[in-house]
This record gives C-alpha cells, structure tokens and sequence, in this order.
C-alpha cells in the first residue's frame, strides 16, 4: 500500500460524496451498535471492580436438588455453601453472600429503596471495593452479629445527605445498623456484590439460615491462579457425591463452581439447568454451553453484520461500474488485476476506517444515554480500551468482508467491454 | 409493460440478485421488530384481570420455627396479621397469598379430566382475595368459608384453563379437576371462573391459572408468604412504615418488604419493553442505511442507462410512462424480495430455537402483512427520486451522452 494509492482512495472517495457519505453513514451505524455491545459484554463478564479478581474465581450461583417427582431449583443454602464449599483446598479465599434483595429505610417519612446483601467477613479480601470512608466489616463482626454496615456513596447521600457517615446509624428492616464505612457505587450489572447496603450474615434476623442447603445465598471462590481452577472445580463435583441428603426432600444435587460467562450461558442455554458432568446421578446431556454460546453470538454478529455488508457491496458495485471506463483505460495500459484489486481494497479499508472512527463518538453517546436511562444504574460504562479495539477490529473485519465480492467482480472486467461502458 | 419490465430485469439478473438479497435481508428485520411489537402490544391491551392501582404487597420471609409457638398458637398468627391490617384507616380490604404477581415465581403442576391434562400453575389465596385486588367473576363464585364443608377441595379458574380442558364458551362451575391418575374424590371442584389473571403482567402470555383456597386459621408454612392490601388512593410510605412496625411486633424473627403493584407494574413494563425499543431503534437505523443504499444504487443505474432512456422518449414514450417503468422494475423485486422473505420466515414455527416461544398463526400473518407493506413503501420512497430524474433525461442530450 503506497501513498498514490491512498491519495487515489480519498480523491475516489471524494468525487462522489453522496455515494461515501451513505457508506459511511452505514458502516458507522453498524460498528456502533457492535462496539457498544462489546462493550456491555465486556461491562458484564470482564474484571472490574469489585469482582476484580474475574479471570481466577469461581462461583457457586445456583444449585438443584432434585428427585424423581419434584426438582428445586435455586440459589444454595448458607449451610451447603459453608460446609461444602468454604473448606475447598486449593482456594485462596472463599466469601459467602446473600443475594442482594430489595429493602427500603425511611427518612423523614419518605421511602427510599435500597438492596441489601448480607455478606460475610472474607468478602472484603475476595472483592476489591472502594472504600471512600471508614473500613469493611470483619469476620468477627461476623462471628458477634455486631450490627454494623457498610454503605454505597449513592445511599450516602440519599440518607445522610452526602456528609460523613461513619458512625452514624441507619435503619432497614426495622433493624439499626451502625454505618462502618462507604463505599463507591457498584454498578448494578455485578452479579455477585451489586447492592447498596453490606451487613454481616449473622445479623439475619432469624437464625434459621444455617440450616439450609437450600436458598439465598451464593459462593465466590478465589483461587492463587487461573491454573488451578480445573482442580477446584474437579474437588466440588467429587465433594457433591458426599453431601448427606437424608432429611432432605431430594435424592440427587447438581451444581457447579463457574465462571459469570458459564452462569450465563447455562441460563440463557438450558434454561438454568445442568448439564450430566454436574449431577450426582449423571443424568441429562452434556452440554458445553459456554461454547455453544460463544458460537451463537459470533454467528448472531456476523448476520448483524451481513445486511450493512450486503448493502456496501451493492454501493461498492455501483462505485466500480460507474468507474468502468478508468478500469478499462489502465487495464489496457497494462495493469494487473492484482494493481486494480488491490486499489480497491484501499479505497474499502479507508471507508470502513473512517466510519470506524466514526462511530466511535457514535457508541460513546449511546453508552453516555444508556447510563442516564434507569435501564442500567450506576453503570460507569464506558468506552474501555478492549471495547475500543474490539470495534476497530470489527472496522477491518467488515471492510474485507464487503470488499471481496466487488473486487472479484472488478478484476473480471474486460478491457473492451469496460471501454464500451456497457454493463 | 409487466412482461418488459420483468424481461429487463432478468437481464441484470446478477447485478438485481444482490439487490434481492438485500431487500429479503431487510424484510426478515422488519418482521422481528414487528412480531415483537405486535405480540407485545397485543398482550398489554388484553385486560389483567385484577388492580395494580392502590394496591401494595408485603413480602414476608418466614422461618422455619413457627415463632417458637405451639402449633395452636401459630395457626392465630394470620388473622392477627389481618386484624392489624384492617384495623388501619388507610387500609381498604386484606387477603393473604403465596406468590405475588407481577413475579413469575409460582406453583405449577399438572392435572386432569376425562385424560385431557393440562399445565396449571397455582396461586393460593385467602377469600379477602376477591376484593382486594378486584377480580371479577365471569361465572360462579369466589372461594369463601362455605367451601369448607365441602368434601372436594374448590378451586375458581381462569376462562384459558376452562377452554383449555373443555373448549371455549363451557362453564366450569361445577366441574371437576384431578391430578394425573387420581379418582374423582381426590380432586378440586371448580367453583368460579374469571375472565382473566395474568399473573406475571402484561407483557408475558397468560398461564392456567387456579385459586386454591389458604385458610387464615392454620400456621404459615416456611418460606414466602405475600400479603396483598388495597390502600385509599393517596395513602402515603408512613403507613408503609406502621404496617411494618406492627408486623415486626408480631413476628420479630420474619423479615417483611413492601412492595407497591404501581411500580411493580412499572419495572415489568421497563424490563419487558426494553429489548424491543432497542431493537426497534436498531432496525430503525439499518432500514435507513438500507434505504439510502438502494436510492444511491438506483440512482447509479438511471445514470447508466440514460442513452436507453433517452432513445425511449425520442421514440415517444412520456415522462409518466419513463417514471412508472423505473418503478415498476423496483417494485417487481421488492414483491420477490418480500415472497422470498415470507418463505424464509415461515419456516420460523419449524426451525423454532429452544429459546423463543413459537408465535400463533395468526400474529404470524399479521406481522408478515405488515413487514411486507412497509417495505413496499420504503422501496417505493427509495425509486421516487431516481424514477423522477429519469423523467428529467432530456433525448437529445441523453443521446449525445459519453
């Protein structure tokens, strides 16, 4: 690629405007919704705070049990989570955590809604939060059932209209918790730690909890490296089997250490359920669902990509037969098919950069837009490098994608005919 | 002029093939975002079937040690409960259930009659139910004290179970309804039916839907239980705060979250739409670039074939006749393009991934029509200005054209 080839590109380009401006206008359209998208994606699985730690950590999210007639399906138990799962050798850490549920706090006899997870002492070393004021709450807090919390910079400001917390007292549930520390706002896509309030376990009201295998609360599993978590996930399957079920009303367990990809994809998959390698009783299939989904997604963008693709093509026809007469000039001048391909594929490479760079700005305001709608709170999503170059690399995919057909046809043009000007 | 037009067109037929295929791609787009918004406007215009207007439910979380009471004593715990609900000024009528709505937590299971079985979903209720959250009885009665007598267990339905089990416009009052190899003495007689109960709200299909009668004189089993209460219109979160204070001076241990249906309806109406606007906005915005597409590249090819239109009215054909023969060659391909799209999205009921629910025959056709007209009209936007600069192909000039 040479400089005559790029001066030639942009003054191509440039001629017809109407044509270069709808193509950009396309390509710009279309990778800004697929850098958007990858961005979400990587919003929702990659590593960021506080589940920092995403590349070497394992969670226990959902777990069945199941007999020949019924089958409950849910979040584990505090006592399945603590016996079976908190002991795993090989981990580093292993914090255990309520689900984050809906409560509300009243103030000046207005409600204000907020979510509040129960969470033990370890949850501060397996998730790196922000801490704005004061420190976590620790595992012998957790031991006394001290009723201490921890809050969000956003209930902060809500409750205690944004001064310092720290000491303070805050009332939900019709219990009073003394405030310990802040911390900076969790977007509310983190599965594991979104919430607003942090309180220590044992300050549920009833004590009931300990006993279930069953129910509202989940496992965060931290290994030394990504290395070893084949193994824990190998221990948990294997410690399963040696789980006592005779008090309770199932004969089989299935559940599994994932990562937030595999959650997903199982749920969106297999409508939650689990595959064989998962289950006492190696009932079902065996499914791969992470790759599955992989799959789908890469075949669901390129046919998200096929239309805008579909109507460069078209654009890009137009553009060679409208220049039919310059090809036919240089071909009988003694120009390769390869020169005059190669010419093309500059000029596509240019166009879909250019709406790359485009639709940068492009993506950034539907991101800045998204954030704003109560649609994702507390999002902070923004345009991540990763994302960024996710688009770009899109930008180039697209460009050879809808340059190959036209530049075939173009090196198939005849001299004569081309000269002719007939089509 | 059919016969020539489509003579023509099979002569660029490769150069036409892209274009097809573009039109066929931007069809099936058109009929996502439509069948979504189709199916789901007609699910928010069919009624629910009960309030969500001044309406609040308390989530109550109970534990597995009935207060630490005797088994005669928990079984007071629920009328005490409503007791203190309608002893407030504010509260209008009280009922007590299992599952909230708005929610797609539930019971299901499955019974029979005469071998036809049906999927029921459960939603066990106290009698209060029927003025609290405003059902109305299309036939029959609602649960109340004098089912106690009754040797069966009653139940009231909703008219898609009854259709379902014994046809449409049957009243099931009366009849009676078994799990799956029972006798008819172990079954549920049906008392009442309603119009409708979309419990999960409206924009999910609605289930089969039975009230089972929960009697507020036996102890809450662990778990859920919902308690439903229709508030005077402008009651405010202070009595959110007393109803929860003297909750809690009844059952300290038991965790209690209120929730107003309003924003309930509101958060599901949110979460539901969402998808469809972005994908609509999407669409949207692909049919645009598509339609600048197709006028660039018609435009393209008027300016290729001017010495063709030129002879054509230096031989006497009028503008009209020059405008409406640039049109119909559109026209002619996006009919294919649309036949073609149809015969590809007909195949959805079969191909029919495990993800999305198949749509009834009906929506289907409604969607395809629709899909179908609106890219006629944008293929037709698009010939406009082209078709009409080839009116403006002066012969002479066209014919000295290089």
């Amino acid at each position: 690629m040479s400089k005559s080839h790029l001066v030639l590109a942009w003054k191509v380009l440039w001629r017809r405007k109407f044509f270069t401006l709808i193509s950009l206008f396309g390509i710009a359209i279309t990778l800004a919704v697929l850098t958007v998208v990858a961005a979400l994606a990587d919003h929702t699985f990659g590593a960021h705070a506080p589940e920092v730690h995403g590349d070497r950590s394992l969670g226990v999210y959902e777990l069945e049990m199941y007999s020949e007639s019924h089958e409950y399906r849910g979040e584990p138990g505090y006592a399945f989570l603590d016996r079976h799962v908190r002991g795993l050798p090989g981990a580093e850490a292993v914090t255990v955590a309520s689900r984050a549920q809906e409560s509300a706090t009243y103030v000046d006899g207005e409600r204000i809604t907020l979510f509040l997870q129960h969470a033990d002492g370890v949850f501060w070393r397996v998730l790196e939060f922000d801490f704005l004021e004061g420190q976590p709450f620790t595992e012998d807090d957790d031991r006394n059932a001290n009723p201490v919390a921890v809050i969000s910079r956003e209930i902060r400001r809500r409750v205690f209209g944004g001064g310092p917390a720290v000491g303070r007292s805050i009332e939900i549930g019709q219990q009073s918790f003394q405030v310990v520390g802040v911390v900076e706002n969790v977007p509310s896509l983190r599965e594991f730690s979104a919430a607003d309030v942090w309180v220590p376990i044992s300050t549920l009201p009833s004590s009931t909890y300990r006993q279930g295998l069953l129910g509202g609360f989940r496992g965060l599993i931290l290994a030394p490296s990504r290395d070893d978590l084949p193994a824990l996930r190998a221990e948990l399957r294997s410690r399963l089997d040696q789980v006592d079920l005779s008090n309770e009303p199932g004969d089989h367990l299935a559940t599994a250490a994932e990562t937030l990809f595999e959650l997903e994809a199982r749920r969106a998959l297999a409508n939650g359920a689990f595959s064989a390698e998962h289950r006492t009783d190696g009932s079902g299939e065996s499914v791969d669902h992470a790759a599955r989904l992989r799959l789908l997604l890469g075949i669901g963008i390129l046919l998200f990509m096929a239309l805008p693709s579909l109507n460069l093509v078209n654009l890009s026809i137009s553009r060679i037969l409208e220049r039919a007469s310059e090809i036919g000039v240089r071909k009988s001048f003694g120009a390769s098919s390869r020169e005059l391909v190669a010419q093309f594929v500059v000029e596509n490479l240019v166009l879909t950069l250019l709406g790359g760079l485009l639709a940068l700005p492009l993506a950034a305001l539907a991101l800045e837009i998204l954030s704003d709608t109560a649609l994702v709170s507390f999002s902070g999503v923004g345009l991540g490098s990763r994302a960024y170059l996710a688009g770009l690399g899109l930008a180039i995919v697209f460009g050879l994608l809808s340059g190959a057909y036209p530049a075939w046809r173009m090196s198939r043009l005849h001299p004569i005919q081309a000269l002719k000007e007939g089509s | 002029m059919l016969l020539h037009a489509l003579r023509l067109a099979w002569n660029r037929k490769r150069r036409n093939a892209l274009v097809l295929l573009e039109l066929v791609g931007s069809f099936l787009v058109l009929f996502a975002v439509v069948l979504a918004a189709l199916a789901a406007w007609r699910s928010f215009v069919t009624p629910l079937g009960f309030d969500w207007q001044n309406v609040w439910i308390v989530h109550a979380q109970v534990d597995r040690n009935l207060l630490g009471l005797s088994e005669e004593n928990a079984a007071k715990v629920p009328d005490l409960f409503l007791a203190e609900l309608e002893s407030l000024d504010a509260v209008e009528s009280a009922a007590i259930g299992l599952f909230p709505v708005f929610d797609p937590s539930g019971m299901r299971t499955t019974w029979e009659d005469d071998g036809e079985r049906v999927a029921v979903e459960l939603f066990p209720a106290s009698p209060g139910m029927e003025r609290t959250l405003g059902l109305e009885l299309a036939s029959g009665r609602f649960l109340g004290e004098e089912d106690r007598g009754d040797p069966l267990s009653t139940v009231v339905i909703n008219r898609k179970l009854a259709s379902e089990v014994w046809g449409a416009d049957v009243d099931p009052v009366g009849r009676v309804l078994v799990p799956p190899g029972a006798e008819d003495s172990e079954g549920y007689r049906v008392v009442g039916m309603v119009e409708h109960f979309r419990k999960a709200g409206d924009l999910r299909a609605e289930g089969n839907m039975a009230f089972q009668p929960l009697w507020t004189d036996q102890p809450l089993g662990h778990g859920l239980v919902t308690f439903f209460l229709r508030v005077r219109p402008g009651t405010t979160a202070a009595t959110e705060k007393e109803i929860l204070d003297r909750f809690h001076a009844i059952a300290p241990t038991w965790r209690f979250d209120v929730d107003w249906l309003e924003e309930n309806r509101q958060r599901h109406l949110r979460l539901h739409l969402a998808p469809i606007a972005i994908g609509g906005l999407v669409a949207g915005f692909l049919l645009l670039m598509v339609g600048l597409g197709l006028t660039g590249v018609l435009w393209q090819n008027v300016t290729l074939r001017t010495r063709e239109i030129g002879l054509r009215r230096a031989v006497g054909a009028t503008g009209p006749a020059v405008r409406w023969q640039v049109l119909l060659e559109l026209q002619l391909l996006s009919l294919l393009g649309i036949a073609l799209g149809t015969l590809v999205a007909g195949q959805l009921p079969l191909v029919g991934l495990d993800v999305l629910p198949s749509p009834e025959p009906a929506l289907l056709g409604q969607s395809l029509l629709v899909s179908g007209l609106l890219l006629f009209l944008l293929t037709t936007a698009c010939g406009l200005y082209p078709s009409w600069l080839a009116t403006r192909i002066h012969p002479a000039e066209a014919l000295h054209y290089e």
